[in-house]
């Protein structure tokens, strides 16, 4: 195990990894993301109390998960980053921002999109929103931050604060529709054994949150790579890189 | 059920597409920048590595 996280942390195995699994998670990201629109646009049944206005929850609901988990992922690899001084994870905790910045302008623009028919309003100052636009502000501050140096391990250790400190929003986000009462709707998948909904609607979800997550895997495996290529100045692993790829 | 009835889902058409609409522009973009600033870099990288060929001869 400690071998292997070794191994990882190494930039040209990394860099050679990212390559490798680049295309097996984009391509498996498509069909399932394909898959799980087909199964919540045609397949599954009308909302009893939303008709078909619910069918928005399939890319809403896994955007906003993924703006979370994406920012949890971020800021794990910051907290290495700092703790063990592994530059390898300062770089993945500086790929994610953007993709995750990208998730949250999905959760909230469909959000708002969504809130028209069902709450008559695009927005709200509505404990889950605003918490929301917080995230989405946590993600910008932090790549503001990483832009406003010249010095690479400067920006590393100034953002990965930021980003560790930024995590409490997660769980506020995500319990915001428990702890306050608010115009929008409660969980509706995290509900484990107890699901909030049948089967039918609920595949095309967990499908859909599946693709985002390899969707994510795979722009984070490009994002990794320029990562390491800004840093990496001299090494010999980067003339042989650099001349095939 | 026709394509009509489909595009329409029952009058809640204009919002559902927009929203899918965002969606698959938000994800193209995303992995487009990603894949547009990893040549970059590869492009940077290939140019220093041979201005330090040159240097070397």
């Amino acid at each position: 195990m400690w071998l292997w996280f070794h191994k990882l942390s190494s930039p040209p195995y990394a860099y050679r990894l990212a390559t490798l699994l680049r295309p097996w998670f984009f391509w498996l990201a498509m069909a399932l993301m394909l898959f799980a629109a087909y199964g919540g646009l045609v397949l599954a049944p009308p909302d009893y109390q939303q008709k078909d206005a619910f069918r928005i929850i399939y890319v809403h609901a896994p955007a906003a998960i993924m703006s979370l988990q994406v920012y949890v992922v971020m800021a794990i690899a910051a907290a290495v980053g700092i703790i063990w001084r592994i530059k390898l994870a300062h770089a993945v905790a500086a790929a994610c921002a953007p993709v995750g910045a990208a998730f949250t302008v999905v959760a909230l623009a469909t959000g708002s999109i969504y809130g028209k028919p069902m709450w008559g309003t695009w927005w709200e100052w509505d404990p889950r929103i605003t918490t929301e636009l917080i995230q989405l502000f946590l993600y910008l501050g932090y790549m503001a931050l990483r832009a406003s140096f010249d010095d690479t391990q400067r920006a590393d250790r100034a953002s990965a604060i930021l980003a560790i400190v930024g995590v409490v929003n997660v769980p506020i986000v995500k319990y915001s529709v428990v702890w306050w009462n608010s115009l929008h709707q409660a969980p509706t998948i995290s509900k484990i054994g107890k699901p909030a909904i049948v089967l039918s609607m609920a595949w095309p979800l967990y499908t859909m949150l599946l693709g985002f997550m390899l969707y994510f895997a795979a722009v984070l495996c490009d994002r990794v790579r320029s990562e390491i290529l800004r840093r990496e100045r001299n090494a010999a692993w980067l003339t042989e890189t650099v001349k095939t790829s | 059920m026709s394509l009509r009835e489909f595009l329409a889902m029952g009058s809640y058409g204009p919002y559902i597409w927009a929203c899918y609409a965002v969606t698959i522009a938000m994800l193209i973009f995303s992995a487009w920048s990603a894949r547009r600033s990893l040549h970059e870099q590869i492009g940077a990288a290939r140019r220093r590595v041979e201005m330090q060929k040159e240097e070397r001869t």
